[in-house]
């Protein structure tokens, strides 16, 4: 396991346990200018690894929002392991935007010496584990700080997986100390496709670990006569979603959530509402974070 | 059972292709059993589908006017192929297409402008290149790290050993040589300016065009041919005294001023000065 007892407390400011949303470049001047009611705000980190107008604007709402780095770029499945240079790049922004999360995916973009833009699939055996796990391990040591790894949305499985996903994950957490960011769209995503037991992977992943909630809409499609659900960030946060997310915190507690919203980008009164929704939900839960506090500071 | 690594690259090179022998290798390991009625061809083709759309959109937010200019269909069949020639090789995709071309050289180098000036089918025209060239340099400038500026009046401080300093740019500076009035061009498609557009005398003369990050965000400055000579001059490494002397015309000396005031350079850097053996 990863040393970084020394690492851990000392950023600046925590998340609450409340809702943020997803920042996007259409919404810099909005957000900057009207100062929306929301708890935080999460970025993607490749959009901010250079200078300039981003950075500034990012610069001036941290003043005011407590941030999270959320990566979709690192790569953490890949057997060639990960790219110095965007962890040097990411290691940067880390320093200079001071978020109170970092994360990234249960998933692989770069394979054959090229970046596939997109989350793919791991196959889920013993030797995916121990790519994940030194991946994870060289992440968190890059940066002197745990990470937040979040679950995959799924569209199709391997013959030779043998370890459940829920599973996986837990056992990435056990051996990194990493913390995991709950996708419940994701998990509805992946149940739906799969027929898997959503319930059933809330109950498997270990809650104590669980630092971050992830809400998005997803599009269905149609082929060959069948449904398959995709995790398109491009409409609302559905019903089924709104209930699974319900259980979620029944579990966790409440967590820090977001609404991720980015193609089809609405008004950002719209994004504003989805999370005064998560919000009402939230105060509902019970509040019992003193073992996540415990994970947290362990790690 | 295969390895992490080799199911990766077959993984990859069904997305790039889905006719690759090695490809197939890869949706012979897709579980269709567990997930019967949709062919593990067409979930490979989801994911295809995001790689695809997330390249193109990475490519229209930096070449708004070359789309513009060739027509929505026209570019995506570009962009296609080119995805298949240069595809990306880190995560990051800000910069993808805009390498190698914003320094000057008309048609070499692997980013998109270069591409698009290869393809016969934009051969009439003949300042697309240009247009996307000069796209890709705002596209750089935009997200160039951060720097500090050299002020005027460090300069002056330096005194006469001012001209034995060499000025760092700034990393967003890049100069790009056209040919033609290619920023009114590159402007007036952007606004749907028709009246612009049609009073545009093409191809026009050889021009220099320094794009830099100011305080209020990516300027382009159009430069005559001696001013970009200039210029070049002046973000190439030289000293200073090789640049700028007494018979130095007003015209490039205000230019000089300009672009100092407008933190065009970061800093000045002593050269070694060649002793006699």
């Amino acid at each position: 396991m990863s040393n970084l007892s020394a690492c851990s407390g000392g950023w600046p400011g925590t998340i609450p346990a409340s809702a943020g949303i997803g920042l996007r470049f259409p919404h810099h001047r909005d957000v900057i200018e009207t100062r929306p009611a929301v708890g935080w705000l999460e970025v993607h980190t490749e959009n901010y690894t250079g200078g300039g107008n981003p950075a500034a604007c990012l610069e001036a709402v941290r003043a005011d929002y407590p941030l999270s780095l959320h990566g979709v770029g690192m790569s953490l499945g890949s057997a060639d392991g990960l790219d110095a240079d965007h962890l040097a790049r990411v290691r940067d922004a880390v320093r200079r935007f001071e978020p109170a999360l970092v994360s990234d995916h249960l998933s692989w973009s770069l394979g054959d010496g090229l970046y596939v833009a997109d989350l793919l699939p791991l196959p889920l055996t013993e030797e995916a584990l121990a790519v994940v796990c030194r991946n994870v391990e060289r992440f968190q040591d890059g940066l002197g700080r745990q990470i937040l790894v979040e679950n995959p949305s799924s569209y199709l499985r391997y013959r030779h997986s043998t370890i459940p996903e829920a599973e996986f994950l837990g056992a990435v957490v056990a051996a990194t100390g990493c913390g995991l960011l709950c996708d419940v769209n994701n998990i509805f995503v992946s149940a739906c496709n799969h027929g898997w037991d959503a319930m059933h992977y809330l109950d498997t992943i270990p809650a104590a670990a669980v630092q971050e909630i992830h809400l998005a809409g997803h599009a269905i499609r149609t082929i060959n006569g069948r449904d398959i659900r995709i995790d398109d960030h491009g409409s609302a946060v559905s019903d089924p979603v709104w209930t699974l997310f319900s259980a979620a915190i029944q579990r966790f507690g409440r967590i820090p959530t977001l609404i991720e919203w980015d193609n089809n980008l609405p008004a950002l009164d719209i994004l504003v509402a989805e999370a005064a929704k998560a919000d009402a939900i939230l105060a509902a839960a019970p509040q019992h974070t003193s073992e996540r506090e415990r994970h947290a500071a362990f790690a | 059972m295969p390895r992490l690594r080799d199911l990766q690259t077959a993984f990859v090179r069904s997305l790039r292709d889905p006719d690759d022998a090695i490809a197939l290798a890869a949706i012979g390991l897709l579980d269709d059993a567990a997930d019967p009625g949709i062919p593990a061809t067409a979930r490979i083709g989801i994911h295809r589908n995001t790689h695809i759309g997330t390249l193109t959109t990475a490519l229209r937010q930096t070449f708004p006017a070359v789309e513009a200019l060739v027509g929505v269909d026209f570019f995506e069949t570009a962009i296609a192929l080119f995805v298949q020639e240069r595809p990306p090789r880190a995560a990051g995709l800000n910069d993808y297409g805009c390498h190698a071309q914003a320094d000057g050289a008309a048609t070499t180098g692997p980013g998109f402008p270069a591409f698009l000036a290869r393809l016969p089918a934009t051969a009439s025209l003949p300042y697309l290149p240009d247009v996307a060239r000069l796209e890709a340099a705002i596209a750089a400038a935009a997200q160039a790290p951060d720097a500090g500026s050299l002020t005027p009046q460090a300069l002056a401080g330096l005194g006469d050993a001012a001209a034995d300093h060499a000025l760092t740019p700034h990393p967003s500076l890049r100069l790009v040589t056209v040919t033609g009035p290619i920023e009114i061009l590159w402007r007036a498609v952007l606004d749907h300016d028709d009246a612009t557009l049609r009073s545009l005398a093409l191809p026009g003369n050889r021009r220099g065009l320094l794009v830099y990050r100011a305080t209020a965000g990516v300027t382009i400055n159009a430069l005559d041919p001696a001013q970009t000579d200039f210029a070049a001059r002046l973000c190439g490494g030289q000293p200073l005294r090789t640049i700028l002397d007494d018979a130095t015309p007003a015209a490039l000396l205000t230019l000089f001023a300009e672009l100092l005031a407008a933190g065009c350079f970061t800093a000045t850097r002593p050269l070694a000065i060649e002793m006699p053996s």
